[in-house]
């Protein structure tokens, strides 16, 4: 876990429009990272992964977790709450609201939870079942979920821009877009 | 040698934590954080090893340690981050000459760093050697008296990146335990439901899938008139969520299949698209900077060609049935490729092995790496009906004696 309070000095990134030089925070698989300096955080090779981007417009703290599989029960033993979308929004949750977040106002994007393989298995495909576990979970702990770009054949990699809420989804078919 | 998985894993996460207290106190000594990228278990011989680092010069600290455990550990960076660490050390004047003794004086407090955590779990002393200031290329990296676990010259060690991109600096962080020290440690740290793995015989499979990759490149040298050989192969013991991170997130384009049968699980065999192009020259007409259908439709002929190659001869040492699924043509970025097969993977095993052999031209022009990922329960059981000094049968082109891999659809 990683939380940046503009005491650290996280990797250089974009700038938006019409703000001061923005830094970049890589958020890695089974990680999540909360923000409250401006700066933009990053997760890439999102297939059947899916990555919950949460903000509160009113403190800009903002948070990302990339998430692997639905529930803590679909995987092993593993000290890492940020693998499940269940345990790991409830977590980046948690660690908003120690920072300052008002839990009332943060609102939710997800992207991700892509069907790029079609092998048999046991359990179906993960990428919707992924997004299924996220949506129930934002909605359990009464997130509004404000923005989507889920599911195809296709990987993604994401940009959450905290000034303004936005969601940038890249593909390697250079399909990128704001959500 | 034996070891568990579970405490394979634990002593995986050790080697995380390890590093970051020395990514910690990198921070202290000077205003950078890096992160600590994914942590491995490596299993590769020292001529693969050697390869795997060719064209990198380094500059670091070799520290020998004995005591609660023995071995080598190796710290190195690039020139230019250890300009850029000197640099900003606090207190510095300014000056970024790579002067020896502080290269030592940094390296031995992140080597101390790293090994705090080892010696606080395993409960002993680990007594560290004075450092070594280590400068030069590939071939200089790896100690000569480096223990090597079997005859093959196989090195057993564990590996962390340390990674702060914003400053450009990037660094490497080793751990080469000696055998008996190691065999000691870690039976005394397993508890729980014990998962053996034959270390000897991960060596073996390691170097049947080198010979399988050699297979590979000869096919797909006969497919393409271009010349290619085997440059690396190596086996990771990795979280499964560390797996796409052993790819770039360029976009990559190949293929990728599912086995079911003894063992179970899935091969990637991956392009970036520069090698992409290069290697398909001979059989696409040229028609600019273009990916086209045509290519990728050399590609999927290119990786039928490779999966039968590095297929062939599994079933025969292992005397199982493996089944192969169609190839899956795939082109995307190259994280989210091997990002689904981490989570089917990662369903039932939190850690998994990785076999990923890199094949080149001999021009160096294009480069294609196959992954291995076993279902890491059955692979444990095809370790155990694996003969440690098996002799590949020789075989004809095209016939297998006793062969009893199928495909389906290929």
């Amino acid at each position: 876990m990683k939380i940046y309070d503009g005491t650290s000095q996280p990797t250089a990134g974009e700038t938006e429009a019409g703000a001061a030089p923005a830094s970049r925070i890589p958020v890695g698989i089974a990680e999540y990272a909360v923000n409250t300096d401006g700066a933009v955080l990053s997760t890439s090779g999102l297939g059947s992964c899916v990555g919950v981007a949460l903000f509160d417009p009113t403190t800009g703290v903002t948070g990302l977790v990339h998430v692997m599989l639905p529930s803590a029960e679909d995987g092993v033993e593993t000290s890492s709450r940020a693998k499940f979308a269940d345990t790991g929004i409830e977590t980046l949750l948690d660690e908003m609201v120690a920072e300052g977040a008002d839990p009332g106002q943060i609102q939710a994007k997800l992207a991700g939870g892509s069907e790029m393989l079609d092998f048999s298995g046991p359990d179906g495909s993960i990428g919707p079942r992924n997004v299924n576990a996220a949506v129930t979970s934002l909605e359990r702990l009464g997130i509004p979920l404000v923005g989507r770009d889920v599911g195809g054949d296709f990987g993604r990699s994401l940009e959450f821009k905290p000034h303004s809420g936005d969601l940038l989804v890249k593909t390697a078919r250079g399909k990128n877009h704001k959500i | 040698m034996k070891v568990d998985v579970n405490s394979l894993g634990t002593f995986n996460r050790l080697a995380h934590e390890g590093a970051e207290h020395a990514a910690a106190a990198l921070s202290q000594l000077t205003a950078i954080e890096p992160a600590v990228e994914a942590t491995k278990i490596n299993i590769i011989s020292k001529e693969d090893l050697d390869e795997a680092f060719r064209g990198r010069e380094f500059v670091g600290v070799r520290i020998g340690i004995d005591g609660g455990l023995s071995g080598q550990t190796v710290l190195v960076f690039d020139p230019p981050s250890v300009r850029t660490l000197l640099e900003t050390l606090r207190g510095n004047d300014g000056s970024n000459d790579l002067d020896k003794s502080r290269v030592k004086e940094v390296g031995n407090i992140l080597v101390g760093g790293f090994l705090d955590g080892w010696a606080d779990y395993l409960e002993t002393t680990i007594d560290p050697a004075p450092p070594e200031y280590l400068e030069g290329s590939h071939t200089d990296l790896i100690p000569d008296d480096a223990p090597v676990w079997d005859e093959n010259q196989h090195i057993f060690g564990f590996t962390s990146q340390l990674d702060a991109a914003m400053e450009a600096v990037t660094g490497d962080i080793y751990l080469f335990p000696e055998p008996d020290s190691f065999a000691e440690v870690i039976t005394a740290s397993a508890d729980g439901e014990a998962m053996p793995i034959p270390l000897d015989k991960l060596t073996t499979f390691s170097q049947m899938t080198k010979q399988g990759a050699g297979r590979a490149s000869d096919n797909i040298t006969s497919l393409t008139g271009i010349e290619t050989t085997v440059e690396v192969s190596k086996l990771s013991f990795v979280p499964v969520e560390s797996i796409p991170s052993t790819i770039s997130d360029e976009p990559h384009v190949g293929a990728v299949l599912q086995l079911s049968g003894l063992p179970s699980g899935y091969i990637a065999i991956l392009f970036d698209e520069p090698s992409a192009r290069a290697i398909t020259s001979e059989l696409v007409p040229a028609d600019g900077d273009e990916f086209s259908d045509m290519h990728r439709s050399a590609i999927q002929e290119i990786c039928n060609i490779t999966t039968s190659g590095f297929i062939d001869g599994w079933a025969n040492v292992l005397g199982t049935t493996i089944d192969i699924s169609p190839p899956q043509l795939v082109h995307d970025l190259g994280r989210a490729i091997l990002d689904p097969v981490a989570t089917r993977l990662g369903q039932t095993q939190e850690f998994a092995f990785v076999i990923d052999s890199t094949l080149e031209t001999t021009d160096r022009t294009a480069s294609c790496d196959i992954y291995a990922l076993p279902d890491e329960r059955e692979l444990r059981r095809a370790l155990d009906i694996l003969s440690v000094d098996f002799e590949e049968e020789q075989a004809e082109p095209g016939h297998v004696p006793g062969m009893e891999a199928s495909y389906e659809n290929l």
